[in-house]
């Protein structure tokens, strides 16, 4: 229950931050901070049930589908963690409330609650899911108040975030991989499971997964860059998040599996040998950096490798000293952290070269850093130099025999020894070698200094007393190894008599002195940048490694012309049909082919087919391929009819015809001849089609005609003409039985009209029917030297009129006779060959007559009539379907009647509504594709037409708005009537203008 | 709930779609663009409750015996979908309606005519009837990629048309040899069929070789990302939320059915799978501009959806259909708040907008939000839809584990990287100068300085808003909406309930 | 077994055309794919049986398959639609150049 109430408090106190930050602004920090030592409080009760060592958890399911709940679990580990976060979190906030500017600081106070937040939900998670959502959480947290802090924060909090990221990624494999294996999803469980002992490959792999993301997490190398990076933060950040928060979770995570990987070589060594190193490393960088804040920075990453290292070598003695110097390093380093923000306030710097004697003017501030540094470089009778002599003890142990015992104590001696020259650097550098005089500092305010000190201050009875950590630091030892493994007791103390830690203890210190005592000629040796290579330059080459990969793969397919992605699609189909009709052929082979399949029209079919096809794609003239495909058309057609569709054979015959005349209608407006070929040369198009037409014929060959009659077909033979009673089969299933279908179709027939008036009215006329000046690939027409004025030849040639009544005069004959046999089609349909789709298509026969037969382009039939035809025809179809749903209960369900002596069936209605959308179509195409430049009427204005109804000339506007609308709401963004007026802008017209040149010359 | 109403989710999009023709008055084009997909919404929200009693409602179109008619088949898969689908539309069109799209001519007829073949697709048993309410969806498509969006929409209309049209024809192929084979065209006949006889499953990976172009499938990915940003910001949003998603549904729906999940080129699948999810997610950091490089997002998403497919087990598969739903909703809050400062800047570029975290500081927060859920980091939905996969993966064991949960964590990371490239681009860095506002004809004029007022409207951003907080939702009730996932994977495991729904 | 040839033909020729740089180019070659669809989509039906289906003039045994047919109809009649559009977009500008982006007097968004 305690467990729950603290996370519910800390969720209270995110919920009040902006509250608290709306009335107090900056001393918000004071009332957070109580709230945070009211859940250590609601805390307590969890803390000593562990302290006696009981098990205290709480759980509720929360996912239930993949097991995850909301399981909180507090042990040694997760006690002693969750105090230092609540603690120095508290003491961060009121140090903040002078530290901060005034104001309202909402960002910082929200940011850092969040972060408490998750950081206890991390330490107290009993689930892996909730802990690996904790985890990306305070990544979140630290990334936000990075940022936060100006454009400086920004590209570092990028970094941050990837780094942070990256470890969350090898965390979320380990996690899933872990529940995958051992079958559960709560973390007791899943590290008390028999697999880390049987398994040595699987637990290899977890440990490298698991110690990769807690590296990025405390800054080990190489992912140390971030920490240092993320300096650009507030103080009180940095003091939190490298005392408490982030870098300490990674050390938890290693705490928290310890149990499962503690006697793992792997881990194990690349512990040890990162944490030294890194040590190492960092307190050489520390040493070298004169910003006291960067230096603080460098000084954590390597105090951390120091713990990693100890938490590596996995006995009982190691991990207590590693907690020990856990609880040791958060209480100095936060200390540190905020009085190097005590300085910075009362001095405006932080570079010691350019800060004056401090210690005379701020001799509190000296004294707690003096206290700080003399704990973190280990000196007696400091909290430092108990966990510091703890770690020496440890590193002996290091498993692998003597010689690594021994390696490993020099690597931590050596540590040490710089620690205590950069420590030493600190507080000389910082407060005794200042030259400057020109500033004059003052000691900080109270209400800042005292939060800041407090910590340190902390640690100094803390070491004389720290029996008082046997307990906590015993139970932490417990849950960092598997249950029962525990032998001895921990016993603290800070004197342990004349042993060889105290003797290298004494020597780090001697070697300090002679450091301190030569300090003035080290310094410029040691700052002067040894060491090149840096972090953030180096992430920001490989980000620029893989933007440019990326580039280029996008590049792959950056083609607006659709061949290259067509002979994608096409080359994968081909090898599906050849390799899949092969394999099967090689696997299962095919059944028998039905006798009987051929027969010999199906050759002269053939024969004309190959010459339509070679010349559709071959010639270059426009005219002479459409003349090819119309043949190909033909000879389908033929095809169709000799295999036994009337239907579709009249249908084909008609479509065709419509097709070509359409396409006759839209080359009149393109050039002559066809441009270049694909890019990758006719060549290879060639192969591609040649490889693809064997492919689908392949495949024909080997799939069709190889069975019999399928018992739907059957069913329609037999039963069709008795269920519907029309003897038309295909008919009847086309308007019946799939009704479904045609009313797809003949939506997307009629809706196609609507599509083009759509597409047309969003281009202005200018830009659809350009000027033959500004039409590039206009082709003037031939000068004829023409007969004499009045001649008929002339006549004939220049006033075109004449030429179209004979045609006229034919016409009053055959429409009457077209729409006779439009009508007996439509009516026989459900018998006989024809129906509502045949019918319409001769009916638009008619149109294209009169179309054709007006010596001007002008458009068939009153403007709005095709849109009316579409919609209607759309409409009476979906009438008729829920007409049968009403009456019958099923969509589309046809009702059979007798009239006058007829077998009648709604789907006549419906089939009126297939002959209104074709008509709507084919008007509304011949209107839209008639229009020729030089014709009274633009297409763009004959698109307005069709829907406005009569009007004189192209509307104003484009994409098709109705010209008066004002009940329209103002679009919500700034409107400019340029360009209003239609005049081209200058730059358009250069273009244009140099386009006609072009084109002229051409 | 009777089951021949099942036809009303296209008759009523329809009818509208056909109404808005002929009467066209602005009150009424919005009321019903926005409305009808509502309504849908809460029709397929009502089948869902209906499904956890009935599994399965099947109806013979015509009222022909099964086999013979055209089935319209509704379960939970198919409910979720169309659930999930419509709200996004709905959305959308609302976005639609802001933006003034919905006053170009017949956008809100040819919108709603692409809601009513998107619900056909969902729902029927056929595959030729797929073939048809796909057409249905796709002509309005057509059009409204060539009616909406830049200068480039007309070039890249016709991309659009050609590869579209083309992969139609191989489907249309591909149905013809399942007809040949197998001697019916009927989900319900073909359950098993193609695992049981090889020559029935040439031809149906024809018909899903077409299905997985429409879907962006590497290596026939190349034309979604061309095509997609030529579009306007909504209508890219509706296409996101329907197109791919009605292929990926017709894979998953006809991989299982009529493979039992146990195709001979499942290896080849799995390939396809882990090169879409890569191609995807490192082409996106390549992009500079914003929709461009949501669309490379969109390509990953596909490979990440199919990867439940890839290692099909129920689990698996609840998995895959669970970042379905996560993708359609935060890809449409992306898009949508792209759309609005696309809308109010009048350009995506990175290079051009700079700067906008602090001048409009709730876009950024949403869209801030949104790229969460992308990249997968809790609180959100993407987070437990990535969690799923690589549970899933984890559970498969073997070579299959280590691929997948490599290739998702290698892909999270390039989308960091690329989003992490967009927002310092867009919402961080120096106050952006100037902008191009709005020409009186629906295109872009030349830059002008930007006026200090000039703020996203609340109206622009609250869809997207809305998608967000939706997912946010998703992300706490996840627990209620996985077991929606699992029933929905259910349903392609065990098939008896279908066969018998349909077959009678 | 010849009707597989006249399909390839078919299909070869549309790729062909497909790939080809002219919009009216890749209209003609999706037009001789949508033929070959049809003659596939007909052959699908078993092609020995070739009588018409109508039930006052064929016999059951002899008559085709009517089912395929109906297919053949309905994708007919969208191929139509759709080849109608297509031309459009080809017109606009009067260029049908893919490669060009036809002129809409808009700016470039560059």
């Amino acid at each position: 229950m305690s467990l729950l109430l603290t996370m519910v408090l800390l969720v209270v106190t995110v919920a009040l931050a902006p509250v608290c930050c709306r009335y107090f602004g900056r001393d918000a920090g004071y009332p957070l901070a109580g709230m945070y030592l009211l859940a250590n409080a609601a805390f307590f009760p969890a803390a000593a049930a562990v302290m006696r060592g009981e098990e205290y958890t709480y759980s509720v399911a929360w996912v239930s589908a993949l097991d995850v709940n909301f399981a909180l679990q507090a042990d040694g580990v997760g006690v002693v963690f969750t105090f230092i976060a609540l603690l120095i979190g508290a003491v961060v906030f009121v140090y903040s409330a002078r530290y901060l500017d005034p104001g309202r600081n909402l960002s910082f106070y929200l940011t850092m609650c969040a972060f408490t937040l998750s950081m206890v939900g991390l330490v107290l998670a009993d689930d892996m899911v909730l802990l690996f959502v904790c985890w990306e959480l305070t990544s979140l947290a630290s990334f936000l108040l990075i940022a936060r802090s100006g454009y400086g924060g920004e590209l570092a909090s990028l970094r941050t975030l990837l780094i942070t990221f990256l470890g969350g990624l090898f965390l979320l494999a380990a996690v899933v991989s872990i529940v995958a294996k051992t079958g559960t999803t709560s973390v007791t469980e899943a590290l008390a499971d028999p697999v880390w002992t049987e398994d040595a490959g699987f637990t290899t792999a977890m440990a490298i997964l698991v110690l990769l993301a807690a590296f990025t997490k405390s800054a080990q190398f190489p992912f140390h860059p971030w920490l240092p990076d993320a300096m650009a933060a507030a103080t009180p950040v940095s003091a939190y998040l490298h005392a408490a928060a982030v870098v300490k979770a990674g050390i938890f995570l290693l705490m928290r599996f310890s149990p499962a990987f503690h006697a793992t070589p792997v881990w194990n060594y690349s512990l040890i040998f990162t944490g030294l190193f890194t040590g190492a490393m960092a307190a050489w960088f520390a040493a070298q950096k004169t910003d006291l804040k960067k230096l603080m920075a460098y000084s954590t990453v390597s105090q951390l490798g120091l713990i990693v290292a100890t938490i590596g070598i996995g006995t009982e003695e190691a991990l207590a000293a590693a907690t020990l110097h856990v609880i040791a390093h958060a209480l100095f380093k936060s200390g540190l952290f905020m009085m190097v923000g005590v300085i910075d306030h009362s001095t405006h710097t932080r570079d010691m070269r350019r800060l004056p004697q401090l210690y005379k003017t701020m001799p509190w501030s000296f004294g707690a850093v003096v206290l700080g540094c003399a704990s973190m470089a280990g000196i007696p009778p400091m909290l430092g130099f108990v966990s510091k002599e703890e770690i020496f003890v440890a590193m002996q142990e290091a498993p692998g025999g003597e010689f690594v015992g021994w390696l490993a104590l020099a690597g931590a001696v050596g540590g040490a020894v710089l620690t205590f020259a950069y420590c030493a650097k600190i507080v000389f550098g910082g407060f005794v070698d200042g030259t400057r005089t020109d500033i004059v500092a003052h000691e900080g305010e109270p209400l800042l200094l005292i939060p800041a000190a407090l910590p340190i201050f902390v640690g100094l009875p803390l070491a004389l007393v720290v029996g008082v950590l046997d307990t906590p630091v015993q139970r932490s030892v417990e849950a960092q190894l598997p249950a029962g493994e525990v032998e001895h007791k921990v016993h603290l103390a800070l004197w342990h008599g004349f042993n060889l830690e105290l003797l290298l203890s004494a020597l780090v210190i001697l070697a300090g002195i002679v450091i301190i005592a030569n300090r003035r000629r080290l310094r410029p040796w040691m700052e002067h940048d040894s060491f090149t290579l840096d972090g953030p330059a180096v992430i920001g080459k490989s980000v620029k490694g893989v933007r440019v990969f990326g580039t280029k793969l996008a590049l792959t397919v950056a083609a607006n012309n659709p061949t290259r992605h067509v002979a994608a699609q096409l080359t994968v189909l081909t090898l599906v049909l050849i390799g899949g009709t092969v394999t099967v052929w090689q696997t299962a082979g095919f059944a028998p082919q039905h006798p009987g399949l051929t027969e010999p029209i199906d050759a002269v079919v053939l024969v004309i087919v190959i010459g339509g096809v070679i010349g559709a794609a071959v010639s270059d003239s426009r005219l002479a391929a459409t003349v090819s495909l119309s043949a190909v058309g033909i000879a389908v057609t033929v095809q169709i009819f000799a295999l036994g569709a009337p239907d579709v054979g009249l249908t084909q015959l008609l479509v065709e015809a419509l097709t070509v005349l359409m396409i006759m209608l839209v080359l009149q407006k393109l050039p002559l001849r066809f441009g270049g070929g694909p890019r990758f040369g006719n060549g290879a198009a060639a192969a591609l089609a040649i490889l693809t037409g064997i492919g689908a014929g392949l495949a024909v060959w080997a799939l069709t005609g190889r069975r019999e009659r399928a018992p739907v077909t059957e069913y329609y033979l037999v039963e069709a003409p008795v269920e519907s009673g029309g003897d038309n089969i295909v008919n009847t299933i086309l308007v019946e039985f799939r009704a479904l279908d045609t009313l797809g179709e003949l939506t997307v027939l009629g809706m196609a009209g609507v599509a083009l008036v759509a597409l047309l009215s969003t281009v202005r006329d200018r830009y659809l029917d350009p000027q033959p000046s500004e039409d590039r690939t206009y082709v003037p027409p031939p000068d004829l030297a023409l007969r004499a004025e009045g001649t008929t030849a002339r006549t004939a040639m220049v006033e075109a009129w004449g030429n179209a009544i004979p045609l006229q005069l034919l016409l009053r004959l055959t429409i009457p006779l077209l729409a006779a046999i439009s009508v007996i089609l439509f009516w026989r349909g459900h018998n006989a060959p024809g129906g509502g789709f045949i019918a319409a298509l001769v009916g638009s026969a008619i149109v294209a007559l009169l179309y054709l037969s007006s010596s001007r382009d002008q458009p068939v039939g009153p403007p709005r009539v095709p849109a009316a035809l579409i919609a209607g025809g759309v409409l009476v179809a979906i009438g008729t379907g829920v007409w049968g749903l009403l009456a019958k209960g099923s969509f589309l369900e046809p009702l059979h009647g007798k009239f006058l002596g007829q077998k009648l069936t709604s789907a006549i209605v419906f089939d009126l509504g297939v002959y209104a959308a074709v008509l709507g179509l084919v008007m509304v195409a011949f209107n839209l594709l008639g229009a020729a430049e030089g014709t009274r009427e633009g297409t763009r204005e004959r698109a307005d037409q069709a829907v406005e109804g009569e009007i004189e000339g192209p509307m104003e506007t484009v994409r098709g708005e109705h010209p008066g609308q004002e009940d329209m709401p103002p679009i919500p963004s700034r409107k400019t009537t340029f360009l209003a007026s239609g005049t081209v802008p200058p730059r358009e017209r250069r273009r244009t203008s140099r386009k006609s040149g072009k084109g002229s010359q051409s | 709930m009777n089951p021949a109403l099942l036809s009303l989710f296209v008759v009523l999009p329809l009818t509208a779609a056909a109404l808005l023709v002929v009467v066209r008055r602005p009150a009424l084009d919005r009321g019903l663009m926005v409305g009808i997909p509502a309504l849908v919404t809460a029709a397929a929200i009502y089948l869902l409750f209906e499904h956890r009693e009935t599994p399965v409602l099947a109806h013979n179109i015509g009222g022909f015996p099964g086999g013979v008619s055209i089935p319209l088949v509704s379960d939970t898969f198919s409910a979720l979908m169309i659930a999930v689908t419509s709200l996004t539309t709905t959305v959308t069109m609302a976005f639609l309606t802001r933006t003034g799209e919905d006053r170009y001519r017949f956008v809100p007829s040819l919108a709603l005519m692409l809601t009513a073949g998107v619900n056909g697709a969902f729902l029927t048993g056929d595959l030729f009837n797929l073939f048809v309410f796909v057409e249905v969806m796709l002509l309005p498509s057509y059009a409204l990629i060539a009616v909406t969006g830049t200068w480039r929409r007309l070039g890249i209309g016709r991309l659009f048309v050609v590869v579209n049209l083309l992969t139609s024809t191989i489907l249309l192929i591909g149905v013809g040899l399942v007809y040949a084979t197998a001697g019916t065209v009927n989900l319900a006949e073909l359950v098993g069929r193609a695992a049981e006889d090889p020559r029935v499953g040439l031809a149906i990976s024809v018909v899903l070789l077409a299905l997985a172009i429409k879907a962006a499938v590497a290596p026939t990915h190349g034309w979604l990302p061309r095509a997609y940003p030529a579009t306007s910001a909504g209508i890219m949003a509706l296409f996101s939320a329907v197109h791919t998603k009605v292929a990926l549904y017709g894979i998953y729906r006809i991989y299982s059915s009529t493979y039992d999940g146990q195709a001979p080129w499942a290896p080849i699948l799995a390939i396809a799978v882990v090169a879409t999810i890569l191609i995807g997610s490192y082409s996106t950091f390549g992009e500079h501009i914003m929709r461009r490089a949501l669309a490379w997002q969109m390509v990953a998403g596909v490979g990440h959806i199919l990867l439940g497919l890839a290692l099909f087990s129920e689990f698996a598969l609840a998995a895959g259909i669970f970042y379905m739903i996560h993708h359609i909703v935060t890809m449409g809050a992306l898009l949508l708040a792209s759309g609005a400062i696309e809308q109010t800047y009048g350009s995506g570029r990175y290079e051009r907008l700079a700067g906008l975290a602090r001048r409009d500081k709730w876009v950024a927060v949403i869209y801030a939000f949104a790229l969460l859920s992308l990249v997968g980091l809790p609180p959100s939905t993407g987070f437990f839809a990535k969690i799923g996969l690589l549970q899933a993966s984890a559970d498969a064991g073997g070579w299959k584990q280590w691929v997948f949960i490599a290739t998702v964590l290698i892909a999270a990371v390039a989308t960091l990287l690329a989003m992490q490239r967009l927002w310092s681009g867009v919402f961080w860095g120096p106050a952006m100068e100037n902008y191009r506002p709005e020409a009186s004809h629906g295109g872009r004029d030349r830059r002008v300085p930007l006026p200090r007022d000039l703020r996203v409207t609340w109206q622009l951003a609250s869809p997207a808003a809305f998608l967000v907080g939706l997912q946010l939702v998703f992300f706490v009730l996840a627990g209620a909406l996985i077991p929606i996932a699992l029933r929905a994977a259910d349903d392609l495991m065990t098939l008896q309930p279908y066969v018998e729904a349909v077959l009678g | 077994m010849i009707l597989p040839i006249t399909i390839g033909v078919l299909v070869a020729g549309g790729v062909f055309l497909i790939v080809q740089r002219g919009m009216v180019r890749i209209i003609f070659g999706l037009a001789l794919l949508s033929h070959a669809a049809n003659l596939l989509l007909l052959a699908t039906g078993v092609s020995a049986f070739r009588g018409e289906p109508l039930a006052n003039v064929t016999a059951v045994e002899a008559a085709a398959d009517p089912l395929p047919q109906a297919f053949v109809l309905t994708a007919i009649v969208i191929a139509l639609a759709v080849t109608i559009f297509m031309l459009t977009l080809a017109v606009i500008g009067h260029n049908d150049d893919t490669k060009h982006m036809p002129h809409t007097g808009e700016f470039h968004d560059r």
